[in-house]
């Protein structure tokens, strides 16, 4: 039978739930070289913002809900030949293994409903993998007595248990460790009404992700590995990280790798798959607790670790292409026939919204990760977990001493947020190492980190670096804080640990013929730049996924325009930040978490051309003249209350100005409605009103800059109610609906190009995109097109 | 103690010594081996070679005695970025076990640069000293590499490693463990004999099927063995791994040629030229068969690297010959090549079947 290649795909795009991890990088690098290949592609997407572009890619953006009977309702009325759901979450698995049997002949790409199924239902995971003979905890879910004991006297103890009732309820898992504790348990409640679930517990156990691409010829390689630094027990994005796996030798890697491949046969994932594991270094017993058969925040994380095109590879693995034979941007081939290693350990460290702490365990509670590069774990600690101007960590430091030995025990037995300094404050009174590491499961060569770490602290504080430490320090990543200025004066190893550019990520393979990436990939100290002018960007901490989003929304434009208007981008930052990867060879990103990068003159002033800030702290320059503030400021703030309002974005180069895309908005029986660009819409009196108000407000400002007005209507007047200079979060909604690119506009006025003189009304409020977006309360976005706008406006109105 | 790693180009990179404080020269090798930090200083591959890892962390995983590839480290140094002061399991550290070991290393080494520094240069001989002055350079450049590594590796004596199977004279050029644990547990019975064992020695011992080990080295080195192979290869079916390999090419009129970016990794991509199965396994060798001559031998290729598409498995058209460049037992790395052995004893099965049936010949 000839096999027919699907052309028109659906993607199963992201939902805007909090919970989920932001993959809009991802989700970017899957469009790009699907559209480039070729392929139609339509997207259902609760939020067109996180899709990061203009929508060029697509055919069909769909703006609904996304669940299985929006895909299913798309799947009938346009008959797309295949769904792909990696890029969507958790959510868009659960959508495909609700289809089966319902989508005819559309094909499912990278998951597969047994694969999406079994990521749901443990039974069948359980199943699946015990008939492959690949280790997976033993499980028992049963209501009749004798069969849980003679279970338990199978695997001995200890186990969790928990009560699964008749209303799919369950009660929370419960550790027991004798057979005095499961009486006791068995006897809380009769067992008529619940099943008893059991499990061999692993807690303690180290856990490990392994990932690996798989193509439909059989072929996988194993992509990269990452050990968590926290035990079995705390949710996994709740933990530091880090990769590689340091901590295995070759013989652990190996099963683990085998029985990674292995699973992504066993359930014929076409894409990738990434598998968790439980080891238990002492009995060297391993489990695996799950799989994710699509993109993830590991395979996020990897492909910064790694420089592999995780989320392109995925797509076209899934589409059918062979292992070694992808492609990339332009057409380039790729071979993806490689595992790469890393010459450099990448770490993510959680980051949680609010100083508090919090106490950690199976469900997730951080909002946001930061990722630091380093040569050493003492390094990586330092730039990340334990970098004060990152953390407060030395706030955490005072409130830790104020504890008595007891209270600080407590906290070691009840892990937190804060675990790295409460473990640096027990090793500070000389708590046992051996005894830190049996209660908190956190292995002995990270507490090793943390003694090192303490002990040169120890001599910072003391003034005792001196030439004969000054090595380790650099070793351990120390330098550039505060007192060790010697290491700053010290010019031959100032470059070597500061400044890690990723552009240099090929080294050994200039010669191979087909194009690998690379052979050791990732940070290099080596800045190679051409002879363009440049621009720095510094982009910012993130600290939500609204952050994340409107970080990479801005960055990727600016690195876009910055390009396309010939200059070459620079990319600061003190956690690195991942282009797409169309992008990566037009950017140079620096990881500087210590922000020295001024200080050390690495790139020649003459050529920079200008520093964009969006990095909202920029402490590490004097010199503020050359500096173009991106990040927002609010200039004016008053309050009338109003039920209309317009925000308009306003462009200007000192004289003349744009207003490229105008939001209306407006409150109705406690909803609140947003439509943007509003200019097209916009009554030429309003037009004339507002411009006015505009003018006046610019008298004062000569520069080139980016305004955000707003305004409200109070007894049929326009009146200012605030001015924020720079950019706000109304970017990628200004951006997205105007066929003004406002930050292309903006890079080019930088670049000295001016705004014709006599501009029209018209011309200043120029929108010609038949696109907009409408929001209702904050939650949903439709991309409509001009005549449903209308309709819509005219509804509101009319029913107002 | 700052020492200084200085290559025969005169680059110095500058670090802290640890392990023996002895002045040490050998060839410098950049090993991407991700784990098998054991396998890799045990290898008699190593032999004369100054080991550069560029993996970070080096030792957080222990270090395992059981993990040894021969009795005792064979590399004359070793030059990493950062390592362990602990370890996972509470074994010896890195650094004690180097010192153990009585190996000199340098840590805080700028492997990135080392290894950028090769790719471009090549491969070239090193030196580990405390100073780096213009002597010292000259010193480096004046060093002749002995010529007789395999012969420093090879197994004095011939011994056997029992069992119940069929019988497989190993022909050790600088052999690894691992080579004998796959025979093991294939049930061969085994002998292993020097590197200069001559014909009659080998076919005195009346094997099932004989396999030329990986070693180090150049093969020019040790012709003698070549002439070995060109009477054996028509009696008994021959599995060449690495080093063996390249002899079994050069005794059927192939050429060698060194790689322009040497294959020392514990997990890179061969393809089966058959079937299109892409394995990772790992690689630990400098040459390989120069594919010009390949189309006029008897051989066929049977894999290829798929980096830089370079030969790394040959078979013979009509004898029972079957070689490959890189290194089935892994140790380091993934065990995806463990197949070859597998049709090794395959190949010798379907001989012997041949032989039963009245063939004695080929």
């Amino acid at each position: 039978m000839v096999e027919v290649r699907p052309h028109s795909i659906l993607i199963i795009g992201p939902t805007t739930s909090d919970k989920n991890v932001d993959l809009s990088t991802a989700v970017y690098d899957t469009v790009d070289i699907l559209h480039q290949l070729g392929y139609k592609l339509s997207v259902i997407v609760e939020d067109p913002t996180s899709l990061l572009s203009s929508g060029k890619f697509f055919d069909r953006i769909i703006v609904e809900r996304v669940t299985g009977e929006h895909v299913l309702n798309f799947v009938h009325e346009y008959h797309p030949d295949a769904i792909l759901p990696t890029v969507g979450d958790r959510n868009a698995l659960g959508i495909v293994s609700s289809l089966n049997g319902k989508i005819d002949n559309v094909k499912i790409l990278g998951s597969n409903y047994m694969a999406s199924l079994a990521t749901f239902k443990r039974e069948l995971f359980i199943k699946k993998l015990t008939d492959n003979k690949l280790p997976v905890i033993n499980f028992i879910s049963s209501d009749d007595e004798k069969e849980i004991y003679s279970f338990i006297r199978s695997i001995g103890f200890p186990i969790i248990a928990r009560r699964r009732y008749s209303n799919r309820h369950s009660s929370g898992w419960t550790n027991i460790n004798n057979l005095f504790e499961l009486d006791n348990f068995m006897a809380l409640e009769d067992i008529d009404d619940s099943r008893i679930e059991i499990e061999r517990s692993i807690r303690g156990f180290s856990e490990y992700s392994f990932t690996v691409v798989r193509d439909r010829f059989d072929n996988s390689a194993l992509i990269g590995t990452i050990e968590d630094i926290e035990p079995i027990g705390i949710h996994h994005l709740d933990s530091n990280l880090i990769s590689p796996a340091i901590s295995l030798n070759d013989s652990k890697l190996q099963r683990m790798r085998t029985a990674s491949l292995k699973l992504a046969q066993a359930f014929d994932i076409v894409g990738i798959c990434t598998v968790h594991f439980a080891y238990n270094h002492k009995t060297n017993e391993y489990f695996i607790t799950e799989f994710i058969p699509r993109l993830s925040e590991e395979s996020k994380f990897l492909e910064y670790a790694t420089s592999y095109p995780i989320a392109t590879a995925t797509a076209e693995l899934a589409l059918g292409y062979h292992l070694d034979k992808l492609k990339l941007d332009g057409g380039r081939g790729f071979n993806g026939a490689s595992e790469p290693f890393v010459d450099h350990i990448t770490s993510r460290f959680p980051q949680w919204g609010t100083s508090a702490q919090k106490y950690l365990g199976p469900s997730k509670t951080s909002n946001s990760s930061i990722v630091v590069n380093g040569f050493s774990v003492e390094e990586v600690f330092n730039k990340g977990a334990l970098n004060d101007k990152l953390n407060s960590n030395t706030d955490r430091r005072k409130a830790l001493e104020e504890l008595d030995d007891d209270q600080l025990f407590e906290k070691i037995i009840h892990p937190t947020n804060w675990m790295l300094d409460v473990l640096l404050e027990a090793l500070r009174r000389k708590f046992e190492m051996p005894v830190l590491s049996e209660i908190t499961g956190i292995t002995m060569p990270y507490l090793t980190v943390l003694s090192n770490i303490l002990k040169t602290n120890t001599a910072i504080e003391n003034n005792e670096i001196g030439q004969d430490n000054i090595e380790r320090l650099v070793e351990m990543g120390f330098k550039g804080i505060g007192e060790s200025k010697l290491l700053l004066d010290t010019d031959d190893i100032v470059t070597k640990t500061v400044v890690k550019s990723k552009r240099s990520i090929s080294v050994s393979n200039k010669n191979y013929n087909n194009q690998n990436f690379f052979v050791t990939s990732g940070i290099s100290s080596d800045l190679v730049l051409n002879d363009k002018n440049k621009i720095i960007v510094r982009s910012p901490i993130i600290t939500s996924k609204r952050d994340v989003m409107v970080r990479q929304f801005v960055l990727t434009q600016l690195i876009k325009s910055i390009d396309q208007n010939g200059l070459e981008a620079v990319v600061i930052g003190r956690e690195p930040w991942t282009a797409p990867l169309g992008m990566r060879e037009k950017v140079i990103e620096i990881d500087d978490p210590y922000m020295e990068m001024q200080s050390l003159n690495l790139i020649p002033k003459d050529s920079i051309f200008k520093t964009i800030d969006f990095s909202r702290h920029l402490i590490d320059t004097d010199d503020n003249s050359n500096v173009f503030q991106i990040s927002s400021k609010l200039m004016k703030d008053i309050t009338i209350p109003s039920e209309i309002s317009l925000r308009a974005m306003v462009v200007t180069d000192g004289n003349n100005y744009l207003v490229p895309s105008v939001i209306y908005r407006k409150e109705r029986d406690g909803h609140s409605f947003e439509i943007s660009s509003y200019n097209n819409f916009l009554p030429i009196e309003d037009r004339s009103a507002l411009s006015k108000l505009i003018e006046q407000e610019l008298e004062n400002y000569t520069d080139v800059n980016v305004f955000n007005f707003e305004f409200a209507k109070s007894n049929g007047h326009w009146i200012i109610t605030k001015v924020y200079q720079g950019m706000t979060n109304d970017i990628i909604r200004h951006e997205l609906a105007s066929s003004v690119h406002v930050i292309d506009t903006l890079v080019k006025l930088i670049l000295g190009n001016k705004i014709e003189d006599n501009k029209t009304l018209e011309e200043i409020y120029q929108n010609v995109d038949d696109r907009y977006l409408l929001t209702i309360d904050d939650k949903r976005y439709n991309l409509l097109r001009y005549d449903a706008i209308k309709e819509q406006i005219d509804k509101i109105q009319k029913e107002d | 103690m700052k020492r200084y790693l200085i290559l025969e180009d005169g680059t110095v990179f500058p670090g802290v010594g640890f392990g023996s404080s002895i002045i040490t020269t050998g060839q410098l090798v950049i090993s991407n081996n991700r784990t098998g930090i054991e396998q890799s200083v045990t290898d008699p591959d190593a032999e004369g070679q100054i080991l550069a890892f560029t993996i970070p962390s080096i030792g957080s995983s222990g270090i395992n005695r059981d993990f040894y590839e021969s009795i005792n480290s064979q590399c004359k140094g070793v030059v990493i970025g950062s390592s362990s002061h602990t370890t996972i399991d509470g074994s010896v550290s890195f650094g004690d076990w180097i010192t153990g070991l009585g190996i000199p290393g340098i840590k805080n080494v700028d492997v990135r640069a080392l290894a950028k520094h090769i790719s471009e240069h090549g491969e070239m001989k090193a030196s580990i000293m405390d100073t780096h002055d213009e002597h010292a350079i000259d010193q480096i450049k004046a060093l002749v590499l002995p010529p007789d590594l395999v012969k420093r590796v090879s197994t004095r004596q011939s011994y056997p490693n029992p069992n119940m199977g069929i019988k497989i004279v190993v022909v050790d050029l600088g052999l690894k463990y691992s080579i004998l644990r796959q025979l093991s547990y294939r049930d061969c019975n085994s002998v292993i004999v020097n590197y200069n064992s001559t014909p009659e020695e080998i076919e005195n011992l009346h094997p099932d099927g004989i396999i030329f080990s990986n070693g180090p080295g150049a093969p020019s080195d040790i012709p003698q063995t070549i002439e070995t192979i060109k009477v054996l290869q028509k009696k008994y079916p021959i599995l060449g791994i690495g080093l063996g390999n390249l002899l079994i090419a050069l005794a059927n009129d192939c050429k060698i040629i060194k790689l322009d970016q040497p294959h020392h990794e514990s997990s890179l991509a061969v393809k089966e030229v058959a079937s299109g199965k892409i394995d990772f396994v790992n690689h630990n060798h400098s040459y390989t068969i120069d594919q010009k001559y390949i189309s006029s031998s008897d051989f066929i290729v049977t894999n290829i690297c798929v980096a830089d598409g370079s030969i790394e498995g040959i078979r013979h058209e009509y004898l029972p010959i079957m070689c490959v460049l890189f290194e089935p037992e892994a140790a380091p790395g993934p065990n995806d090549g463990y197949y070859v052995f597998d049709e090794f004893i395959d190949l010798i099965d379907s001989v012997k079947f041949q032989d039963d049936g009245g063939r004695d010949q080929w």
